[in-house]
């Protein structure tokens, strides 16, 4: 009989405690895969944000005049600028959101975020019609609209001239956001926009700046924001990068509470893999002797108890993580996009294995020793 | 009566020797305790932070925000509007004949935290003349109050300790030139005010450069006033806003800032949940192997199966529930009264909130504790009390 042969047969000795202990084992490491890949992927979309890509807003929630715009474009190292406003609005009644970007349509792609396609028929209307809209094409689908449509959006809190609230777009096109599928918008004009609303005429919510050489981003955020620092219009500059971590930072203390959750579901692991090693062995103090007497050396015993312990925590934790990743995927596929897609990166999955490792080892040192140390005729007499 | 005194001596000896097994059950008690001090923290979270932005709110008082706004942020009543507003019936007036009411308006401000240096938006609330009897419940306790006219601003105490350069005598730069903080103030019990700063509510319209309020707060003349008021601003054409009881206003705001936490919460926690329930079932299997000969021998003496099953179960919810206790004074003393801040709209302010790990929660903790026990317990004690109980006497023996 091989050594696996040896390991496998303890394994299953006892078939009911070894299932038990190997689903605590998979589900601790289904939860670490969970709060593992949900951190990975927040830091993927952090690393995700572009360098290159700059965004200028007030420090103080306010809007920003569009004159600041030949300012913006006369600091060295921004290659292009462009704005965008806008308002929350909603088709028919409260509920069916329609969020409207107004922007300048001759940069109508570098305003949106990230992989934005339009066909170019589509933007040429959009950039000749006053009145027209690009919606995504899950506003499309969401509110039954196609090209050709004349619709009403009720906007929540920006009044037009004419006193209304009512908002009539003629769609021209429907645009696809590769990085963002479920994002809801409509994108207008930004001259029909100033033109009609009745208050904050020339302002804008956002500069977006395109900078020629990345490696300069931070410098060239510090001069547009030096630029106005002293103007009753101050600026607040950032790569989308540095957006994003943000946002993430103000998840609170992610990790921390990762690590907290995690740690001591291991602990407990710990406990669990080295209290039923032990029983297990005290069991088999007869049969260890028995096989030491037969001339097995001391380490191989030990090293059969620990053999025993990483098989069980590697092969639960390989099946806890295996089942949380296609678990994964199938949410992300079920949502269509509405969770960003999770995923269990290799790191993590090889993270877990060790740490199953690690477990398992230093849990069973106290038995795999004993077993090392056994005395043969002590074993025996014990019967 | 019989069976009791059974089941009273079967757990006695049950407890009597649980320190020779006190490795294995305190696998229990760690992994309940891990299952119940992960499940209160986050749970902590969310109530605190509900319990804060309710806290805002009074049953005295009604909001007054523009019609269709979905809250203060995204609502603006224009100044022609305000003096029409103020004059309703229905509103508390003081002695001297005046409303006490204020149009106020809500601006927000950056300010590094102080834990990791980032830039929050912080919320700025103009707030009028009558503040003292229509907010009774901001008291100032060090410095001193704005003057109106001047650049001034108090700034709420946790707001103060969470953020840098909110101290008195600190200058803020806002648009049009720096601001001086002059005074701390808390809020009497908890309230979002204190997350952010108070100052002149006309001062801070014009240094930023708006022309309308964001809504209307009023104290109400009594029992039934609401009702008054409602039909009062309805009846006025030239008025386009709705009116709510303040104190149902924020909590209705509270409500969906609670979801996230207890989803996280209650998958988290019941993930563990799941898992401690498997060594639970574990620990207690092998309780009842190892002591085979025992159970095997007081069945033999005439003690029922009843009061092995009930020892049994027993010996498992003690167990869990002694997690139970030590998982919510883990939770209780780490993070009660913990001072945290988050922004749960990324285009709203933040909100400081302190966590709390109430009663209830540790309540539901131990509710937990006793499925996980209980669950974890019946089947190793059924397996016990069917124990044939010749052959494992005769087994043993062998």
């Amino acid at each position: 009989m091989s050594y696996f042969g040896l390991v496998w047969a303890a394994l299953w000795r006892k078939p009911l405690r070894t299932i038990f202990t190997l689903l605590s084992i998979v589900v601790a490491f289904m939860l670490f895969g969970v709060l593992q890949g949900v951190n990975a992927t927040f830091n993927r979309l952090v690393d995700a944000g572009r360098l290159d890509a700059l965004i200028t807003v007030s420090p103080n929630g306010l809007l920003l005049p569009l004159a600041a715009l030949p300012q913006i474009e006369q600091i060295p190292g921004v290659a292009t600028v462009t704005y965008q406003s806008g308002f929350i609005g909603y088709f028919r009644s409260v509920g069916n959101w329609v969020p409207v970007y107004a922007v300048d349509p001759r940069n109508a792609h570098l305003t949106m975020l990230g992989d934005f396609t339009v066909p170019n028929a589509e933007l040429a209307d959009f950039n000749r019609t006053r009145a027209g809209a690009l919606i995504s094409a899950r506003l499309a689908e969401r509110l039954h609209w196609k090209i050709g449509d004349r619709v009403p959006v009720q906007a929540l809190d920006v009044p037009k001239k004419d006193g209304s609230s009512a908002w009539t777009f003629d769609i021209v096109g429907i645009y696809e956001n590769k990085d963002n599928p479920a994002g809801l918008g409509l994108v207008m004009n930004y001259r029909y926009f100033d033109d009609q609303r009745a208050r904050d005429n020339g302002t804008v919510q956002f500069y977006f700046e395109k900078v020629a050489d990345p490696s300069k981003a931070a410098e060239i955020a510090n001069a547009i924001d030096g630029r106005f620092v002293n103007s009753a219009n101050p600026t607040h500059t950032d790569t989308r990068r540095g957006y994003a971590q943000a946002a993430l930072s103000e998840l609170g203390d992610l990790e921390f509470f990762v690590d907290a959750i995690i740690g001591s579901a291991f602990a407990t692991l710990l406990l669990l893999v080295g209290c039923n090693m032990m029983q297990s062995f005290r069991e088999r103090i007869p049969e260890f002797a028995v096989m030491k007497a037969m001339g097995f050396p001391d380490g191989a015993l030990a090293v059969l108890v620990l053999g025993e312990a990483a098989l069980l925590c590697i092969g639960a934790a390989a099946l806890g993580l295996g089942l949380i990743s296609v678990l994964l995927g199938e949410a992300g596929r079920v949502s269509a996009g509405n969770i960003p897609s999770l995923s269990l990166p290799w790191t993590i999955v090889l993270y877990g294995i060790t740490a199953a490792a690690v477990i398992a080892l230093s849990s069973t040192l106290p038995a795999a020793w004993r077993a090392k140390r056994l005395s043969v005729i002590d074993a025996l007499a014990v019967q | 009566m019989r069976m009791l005194r059974q089941i009273v001596a079967v757990s006695s000896i049950n407890f009597r020797n649980l320190p020779r097994r006190a490795a294995a059950s305190s696998v229990i008690v760690g992994s309940t305790a891990g299952v119940v001090a992960v499940l209160i923290s986050v749970l902590a979270m969310g109530v605190g932070l509900a319990r804060t932005v309710a806290g805002t709110g009074r049953a005295d008082r009604a909001i007054i925000v523009s019609a269709g706004a979905q809250d203060e942020a995204t609502s603006s009543i224009p100044r022609e509007e305000i003096t029409r507003i103020l004059t309703a019936a229905g509103i508390r007036r003081a002695a001297s004949g005046d409303p006490i009411a204020d149009p106020e308006l809500l601006v927000q401000f950056q300010v590094p935290r102080r834990t990791n240096n980032r830039p929050v938006g912080v919320a700025l609330r103009g707030i009028g003349k009558s503040a003292a009897a229509l907010r009774p419940e901001i008291r100032l306790i060090e410095g001193r109050m704005f003057r109106p006219g001047l650049h001034e601003i108090i700034v709420g105490r946790p707001a103060e300790a969470l953020y840098r350069g909110l101290d008195i005598g600190d200058r803020v730069p806002f648009p049009g030139g720096d601001w001086r903080v002059v005074g701390v103030f808390a809020s009497h019990g908890a309230s979002a005010l204190d997350s952010g700063a108070l100052g002149d509510a006309e001062t801070v319209m014009t240094a930023f450069r708006h022309n309308w309020f964001n809504s209307v707060t009023a104290l109400l003349d009594g029992p039934g006033s609401l009702d008054r008021l409602k039909r009062a601003l309805s009846a006025d054409a030239a008025l386009h806003v709705q009116v709510r009881r303040e104190s149902e206003y924020f909590a209705s705001q509270s409500r969906p800032l609670n979801v996230l936490f207890e989803f996280i919460g209650y998958f988290v926690g019941g993930m563990m949940a799941v898992g401690a329930l498997f060594s639970a079932l574990n620990t207690m299997y092998t309780a009842v192997s190892s002591r085979a000969r025992e159970i095997a021998t007081l069945r033999a003496m005439g003690f029922g199966g009843g009061a092995v099953v009930m020892s049994v179960l027993a010996e498992a919810i003690v167990l869990a529930f002694a997690g139970a206790i030590a998982g919510s004074l883990l939770a209780w003393l780490l993070f009660d009264g913990h001072v945290t801040s988050v922004t749960p709209n990324s285009t709203e302010t933040q909100i400081a909130f302190a966590l709390a790990v109430t009663p209830g929660l540790m309540g539901l903790g131990i509710v937990w504790a006793f499925v996980i026990g209980g669950i974890g317990g019946f089947f190793p004690a059924l397996r016990a009390a069917r124990m044939p109980v010749a052959q494992v006497l005769v087994g043993s023996a062998r």
